[in-house]
């Protein structure tokens, strides 16, 4: 009976139109995806990393089809009301169970594998790179085939199949396949899946939990794959290992449980009308009483009312329906776990915060948006076709109720849907702040959420009633709108080319708050998109309004008809006054985003970039003038977001060849510069180019001077976040020109640069100048400044403070250099509170925003710590201050330092929890690294050179390193070098570029800030803190004095063998000069009690390392070093200062396998091998074996 | 006394078909049958009235104002009983009936509370208030709409096949309270069942293919064929025969043989006997001159 049962299967199947549609858009999607080139740098695009990462994604839109195919596969009898026939027949339950089971199962497996072939023939037709296509090979398409696709239709398909089979309902089955996808959604967050891009990575335990948890085993490609370099990534083949299998196992088990337990719950013979069946009716009562008319009365208010009832009456029927309920599980989901992970876990790098209003909206906001965009999607179709659907409209449109009242109550419920999320949001972000002992809730800022998030909302929902209204046909209208605000509201919409903000619909500039600088956008242009947006959506509203005639049910088609349809006049006067607010606030719009230039279309970027190399590429061999010294007035207007400076730059020329021409770009328009004893020959306003011909050659160590002014302000559609009304952080980069041709404004891009035929070059992809470690100048300058301010506000600047004075209602200060120092140089001005404390004879003064003092003391007490391990260790500290000022997060870092100050970010360092850990403090190594950088940056200023970035950022994290161990003890080593560890990693698996050996680094952040922290920690174990801070000390010795920066990293290498013994030299080389990574780990510990009470133990240790070779490639090579093996009594990670520790000693490893042997006085509770993970270890959790008694 | 007067009513749908062709009719205060076939267009002519579709030509007057122009005339004293209705799920019969109460513009709470419950309870439906409509049967729905036609204070009810799905005794307790309510008011029932209208109606036409083929007093119209109504048991094989020779109006099955009732002026043979003329006899009378 099956085959004759699938064979009618399959003809009914094939029959639905969807089949061939669903197979040719998937093989659509496959052939573009395959074409589009999109992969990692360096990665083969038919790598079979890429082709499982595709098909795993895409399984989340298989979702849809198979919901499709299991309504039309099991709920079509009861649908078509063919159940009493179908269950009358003598077909057996099995036989009907399986072979619509299998129905549903096969057809998705067909629709979703044309994915395979598509993408294959877009690689093969891409006209991509050849050298990143690798040759073709089965096995890349048929693993994701049966490991990935296969599974994840079945998993799909049993849980949909039963859902439609046991409910018999569409909307139930709808709700299931939301759940699902929202399944998946939260587990991403939950994981930190690439895309997601906003959560905060997670821990190895985390990742693990994710990917057993994960239906569509998306999660588990990227536990698996987490540190691939892009070497492994173009090479290695997918494995079917590990949790893969477990995976696998899991959910194909749970599906075959699901599927048992439906086909016993299922009852064949029963239709599903029968539930609906009522006891039989009782005998008629005769009613007493007469008929009797009440009075009615028709007039506004009885529409207002009936407006109400019917809001009233729609929402109250989506609250309880299962797809809502599903929305809203998941918010309470995303909500559990996000505020979970930011202010308990402390995800990656152990950040938390303590519970102030705005990290706590900012954490769990951006959920908002994705679920109203999916509840307007759904609940349009719903609300819209609600009384039809239900054959209600009879008896609604013979009311005297008006059209706009039924009209407007759809539209009002539709938007206070998304609203009642936002509601929920407040109300538990609220408890979760009281909960937590935090009473100082800003109402104002939830309050605000409504206007915020509100706009989108309301455009949305009048987009999805006008598509709607257009389309006639409810899941038709769902599609349109589904994919209007997938293409035009995600980032979707960047690649489509539809980029320009007035064609995003309803996206709002991105709202930020800083507790100390406020909103992050000013209001006039927020305002102006909100009423660019609303306007549209009344206009919107109007036409669907106008469309939703009762009485033109039947003559839908004639779209004409809107406008014989009679406008009332109000009507017409909503409609125009909207038309001119749209058409005003469009204009003004796209005037303010085309002159304040927020906006710039990526072609017209690279077409930007593209000329400027063109026009003046030829100015880049011009010899160069260094600066000597600078001399700035500055007027600081925080209240207007506006400064002015003025400028002057004595210029040196240190060429050894006379300097003729000086060719100069700015970002900043100048309004005045002036050469000394040159001629302006041309400047380009576009570009904001200028070049002089000086009237005689500026001879080598002859000087000049440049001088510049210019005002800027921040511009509401242009804000710029330097120029804050509280909290400017002004660095001299944001508005200097350069004294160059600039590089960094060339495309880095090969395929872009190909296109656009320009020469190859060696263009390494630059870091903006925010992010450049190193200065320009090679050279330490002479610097003074006067800054103003207003009278409320505080300003600062680097250097000493010489002189304060007040005029005309505003703050002036004069700083200056003691001595000549680098030329990086910030201005600071903010309402601050002031504390001043002595540490060893230099003033340190803490700037702050007021209600900030919660980690003050840390701060305070870690600076000071600092300053005195570095005076003592390192040399002295030049300036007779040291000032810690407290700047907005708007700053990418967690701080930054110049001469005699350093700033610290305020949720960066002074609104995180530092918690209960005793033995690590994150405030306090932030801190600590920023002071350190006055050694390492500002007295001993590398040469701009590949390595520099480990001798500035390296040194100061090792010396942040050793200050928080003596602050906080062995355990602060831990959790540094785990994250350490973890940014190396991630880091390598993510580059864009080949790995380089660690004297090499180019400024990349997983080597200065991961790599060089790890071989720090080795090298101080391995030559002794002593020695090791003693080479320090040499080199900065050798190096400070000096204004011309010349320390290069193999200076420092220099030091290192001079103070260590021949034998380690290699080991040095190992790990500063090649690419290793290790593998240790503890097993098979056995102990026993000796007669004398002593306990002997053994355990094996394993070592291993491994070698990345230039081409990628990766070899095991042998061991030869001294680590560390210890017996513990608690967690390395909680060591605190006064911990006792039974045993660390120093082990020579020379073996894969060594076992040592130990006898301790009392048994310990961990063996470990290095401890506090100072070597590269992907998995350091197994360098630690507890001891089970 | 309210009045509603169809003046040339007809109604082409887009797909070609014409569902009314010509309606002319003048109806006042009382119960008023429109009676005809499936498909006769009456479900048509109930929507044009009740101002849910606009006709392709001609004009519904309510008491002397035009319902094609200003349809909210006539939906403000309207109570609208559709052939076929769904509900809501999840909402309770008061809550829905106090729904529609506010949308029919009963403004004060206590009335509105007071007739749905006086109305629950003439329909019988009182003790399931509390229960989804959803969940009723076939009969409990049918007398829920009827409760809903009822609500505020119509002028003008219109039901489309009211008693569609009612068990007897409901039919006549639906039947009275209609025939109370209709003193005062227009009711215009829609049905193919003869008995209904000839139980209540003063007034009645008959609807086929779209056009009025007889309206008057049903006692009146029964009249102008009293007299000519024979009927005859004959087997069945011998029905077309009969039909050839005879205007056979219509065949029962009485125990087993085929009764057939002939309109005739004089008695057509011998073996026919007369026998009462009745509302049915006159309708199938005319649905058989119009058929044929």
């Amino acid at each position: 009976m099956l085959p004759q049962l699938l064979r009618f299967e399959v003809l009914y199947q094939s029959k639905q139109r969807a089949l061939p549609i669903a197979g040719l858009v998937f093989f659509c999607l496959g052939y573009f995806l395959g074409k589009s080139g999109n992969a990692p740098a360096l990665v083969d695009f038919n790598a079979p990393f890429q082709v499982s990462y595709f098909t795993g994604n895409m399984s989340l839109m298989s979702v849809f089809i198979i919901m499709f195919f299991a309504v039309s596969g099991v709920i079509r009898d009861s649908k078509d009301r063919m159940e009493a026939l179908i269950y009358s027949t003598a077909v057996k339950k099995a036989d009907f169970f399986w072979s619509r089971f299998i129905g549903v199962f096969l057809f998705s497996v067909f629709a979703f594998s044309l994915f395979l072939p598509g993408f294959l023939m877009g690689v093969s037709l891409s006209g991509l790179d050849a050298a990143r296509i690798a040759p073709f090979q089965w096995q890349t398409y048929l693993w994701p085939f049966l490991v990935i696709m296969v599974p994840n239709i079945f998993i799909c398909t049993s849980v949909l199949f039963s859902v439609s089979l046991l409910s018999k309902r569409n909307v139930a089955t709808y709700a299931a396949a939301i759940l699902m996808y929202l399944l998946y959604f939260i587990i991403g967050i939950y994981s930190n899946s690439p895309m997601f891009a906003s959560s905060i990575p997670a821990s190895a335990e985390q990742m693990t939990r994710a990917a057993l948890a994960d239906p569509f085993a998306i999660s588990t490609f990227f536990e698996h794959t987490q540190f691939w370099t892009p070497f492994d990534k173009s090479n290695l083949p997918m494995s079917f290992s590990g949790n893969y299998i477990w995976n696998r196992l899991l959910w194909i088990g749970f599906s075959f449980v699901l599927l048992g337990f439906t086909y016993r719950l299922f009852s064949f013979r029963k239709t599903g009308q029968q539930r609906r069946q009522k006891p039989s009716l009782q005998l008629a009562q005769i009613s007493t009483q007469l008929y009797r008319s009440t009075k009615v009365l028709i007039n506004r208010r009885t529409q207002w009312r009936a407006f109400g009832h019917s809001v009233k009456m729609d929402i109250f029927e989506i609250i309880q329906s299962l797809p809502f309920l599903a929305v809203l599980f998941t918010l309470f989901a995303a909500l559990a776990f996000e505020l979970y992970l930011k202010f308990f876990a402390g995800g990656f790098p152990a950040e938390s915060w303590h519970p102030f209003t705005h990290l706590v909206i900012e954490s769990v906001i951006e959920i908002i948006p994705i679920l109203s965009k999916i509840l307007i999607v759904f609940y349009s179709g719903e609300l819209i076709w609600k009384a039809q659907d239900r054959k209600f409209d009879g008896i609604l449109n013979a009311t005297p109720t008006l059209n706009w009242v039924f009209f407007l109550s759809k539209m009002v419920t539709l938007t206070l849907l998304p609203m009642l999320l936002i509601t929920t949001l407040t109300v538990v972000c609220i408890a979760f702040q009281l909960v937590n002992g935090f009473m100082v809730i800003d109402l104002k800022q939830y309050l605000l959420l409504f206007y915020h998030y509100g706009i989108s909302i309301v455009t949305w929902s009048s987009l999805a009633i006008f598509v709607q209204s257009l389309a006639k046909h409810k899941y038709l209208g769902m599609g349109l709108t589904g994919f209007v605000l997938l293409a035009l509201t995600t980032p979707l919409s960047y690649h489509l080319g539809l980029e320009h903000p007035m064609l995003r619909i309803g996206v709002m500039p991105s709202i930020t708050y800083s507790n100390m600088a406020g909103y992050g956008i000013q209001v006039s242009a927020f305002t102006t998109y909100a009423c660019y947006w609303v306007a549209l959506g009344i206009i919107l509203a109007l036409f669907s309004l106008k469309y939703w005639n009762r009485q033109l049910i039947e003559a839908r088609r004639d779209w004409a008809r809107i406008w014989e349809g009679q406008w009332k006049r109000s009507e017409l006067l909503a409609l125009s006054l909207s038309l001119m607010g749209f058409m005003a606030a469009g204009i003004v719009l796209y005037h303010k985003l085309s002159t304040d230039g927020q906006h710039e279309s990526r072609a017209a970027q690279i077409e930007y970039r593209e000329q400027y190399e063109r026009k003046f590429k030829q100015y880049e061999v011009l010899p160069k003038l260094t600066t000597g010294a600078i001399q700035t007035e500055i007027d600081i207007y925080p209240e207007d977001q506006r400064y002015s400076i003025a400028a002057e730059y004595q210029l040196v020329n240190r060429n050894g060849i006379p300097v003729q021409q000086l060719f100069l770009s700015t970002t900043k328009k100048l309004s005045a510069i002036r050469l000394e004893n040159a001629n302006l020959i041309s400047e380009d306003t576009v570009f904001g180019t200028y070049l002089f011909e000086f009237e005689q050659p500026i001879q080598p160590q002859e000087t000049t001077s440049l001088r510049y002014e210019l005002t800027h302000q921040s511009l509401p559609f242009k804000p710029d976040h330097s120029i804050l009304r509280n909290g400017v952080y002004l660095r001299h980069e944001f508005f200097e020109p350069i004294l160059a041709y600039d590089r960094s404004r060339e495309l880095s891009d090969p395929l872009v640069r190909r296109s656009r035929g320009l020469p190859d070059g060696n263009v390494e992809p630059q870091e903006g100048p925010e992010n450049s470690v190193v200065p320009i100048e090679d050279q330490d300058i002479s610097f003074e400044t006067i800054i103003s301010t207003s009278a409320n506000q505080e300003a600062l600047a680097p250097g000493d403070l010489i002189k304060k004075w007040s005029k005309d209602g505003r703050n002036f200060y004069r700083y200056q250099y003691s001595e000549r120092s680098i030329a990086v140089i910030a201005y600071l001005s903010a309402q601050y509170e002031v504390k001043k404390h002595t540490c060893d004879g230099v003033e340190l003064k803490s700037y702050y925003h007021p209600e900030h003092d919660i980690n003050l003391p840390t701060i305070e007490a870690t600076a000071c710590a600092t300053l005195s391990y570095g005076r003592e260790n390192f040399g002295p500290y030049p300036f007779q201050q040291l000032r810690v000022a407290e700047i907005p997060s708007y700053f990418p870092r967690a701080g930054d330092a110049q001469p005699g100050i350093i700033s610290l970010v305020e949720d960066k360092v002074y609104l995180i929890d530092i918690g209960k850990n005793n033995s690590f403090n994150l405030a306090a190594k932030r801190t600590a690294e920023q002071v350190a950088h006055q050694w390492w940056g500002i007295s001993l200023t590398p040469k701009n050179a590949p390595g520099a970035g480990f001798l500035t950022f390296g040194l100061a994290k090792y010396t942040a390193a050793v200050v928080l161990e003596e602050m906080y003890g062995q355990g602060a080593l831990w959790e540094i070098n785990k994250t350490a560890n973890e940014q190396y990693f991630r880091g390598r698996a993510f580059a864009s570029a080949k790995e380089p050996p660690l004297y090499r680094e180019q400024g990349k952040r997983y080597l200065i800030n991961g790599k060089s922290s790890l071989v720090l920690s080795s090298l101080r174990d391995l030559i002794g803190e002593e020695k090791f801070n003693a080479a320090l000390r040499k080199l900065l010795d050798k190096y400070a004095p000096s204004t011309a920066h010349e320390v290069h990293i193999l200076d420092f290498i220099d030091e290192l063998y001079a103070v260590s013994p021949q034998e380690h030299h290699t080991l040095i080389d190992d790990w500063m000069k090649q690419i290793i990574r290790y593998e240790l780990s503890v097993d098979d510990i056995q102990y026993k009690r000796l007669d004398n009470g002593q306990y002997e133990i053994s355990a094996a240790i394993f070592a291993k390392r491994f070698k990345t070779l230039p081409s990628g490639r990766e070899i095991a090579i042998d061991i030869n070093e001294p680590i560390k093996i210890g017996c513990f009594n608690k967690h390395p990670k909680s060591i605190g200062k006064t911990d006792k520790i039974p045993y660390l000693e120093t082990h020579c490893i020379q073996d894969t396998l060594t076992t040592i042997k130990l006898t301790l006085d009392s048994l310990p509770r961990y063996i470990t091998v290095d401890p506090f993970l100072t070597r590269p270890d992907r998995n350091y959790a197994n360098n630690l074996k507890e001891i089970v008694q | 006394m309210n009045t509603l007067v169809l003046k040339n009513i007809s109604k082409t749908y887009a797909n070609g078909v014409k569902a009314l062709d010509g309606i002319n009719l003048t109806i006042a205060n009382g119960m008023f049958g429109l009676l005809g076939a499936n498909g006769a267009g009456k479900s048509s002519l109930m929507r044009t009235i009740a101002a849910l579709q606009k006709p392709s030509e001609g004009s519904v007057i309510f008491n002397d104002v035009d319902v094609v122009k200003t349809p909210q005339a006539v939906r403000i004293a309207l109570g609208f009983l559709p052939q076929e209705f769904g509900v809501y799920p999840k909402i309770s019969a008061q809550e829905l009936l106090n729904y529609l109460a506010v949308l029919k513009g009963i403004n004060n709470k206590k009335e509105r509370k007071e007739q749905v419950a006086t109305l629950l309870q003439q329909t019988n439906l009182y003790q399931h208030r509390k229960k989804s409509v959803y969940t009723f049967s076939g009969g409990m729905k049918q007398r829920f709409g009827i409760a809903q036609a009822l609500l505020g204070n119509p002028k003008l009810i219109i039901v489309d096949e009211p008693t569609a799905g009612l068990d007897p005794e409901e039919r006549n307790r639906f039947l009275n309270l209609l025939s109370e309510i209709g003193k005062h008011i227009i009711v215009i029932l829609s049905t193919h069942i003869v008995e209904d209208v000839q139980e209540l109606c003063k007034q009645m036409a008959i609807l086929a293919k779209g056009k009025i083929i007889a309206s008057g007093n049903p006692t009146a119209l029964v009249k102008t064929i009293a007299g000519k109504v024979w009927k005859k048991p004959i087997p069945k094989a011998e029905l077309p025969a009969y039909q050839e020779k005879y205007r056979v109006i219509s065949t029962h099955l009485v125990g087993g043989d085929t009764l057939i009732k002939v309109l005739s002026d004089s008695q057509p043979s011998l073996d026919f006997e007369t026998t009462k003329a009745g509302l049915e006899d006159y309708y199938f009378s005319q649905m058989h001159l119009h058929y044929l």
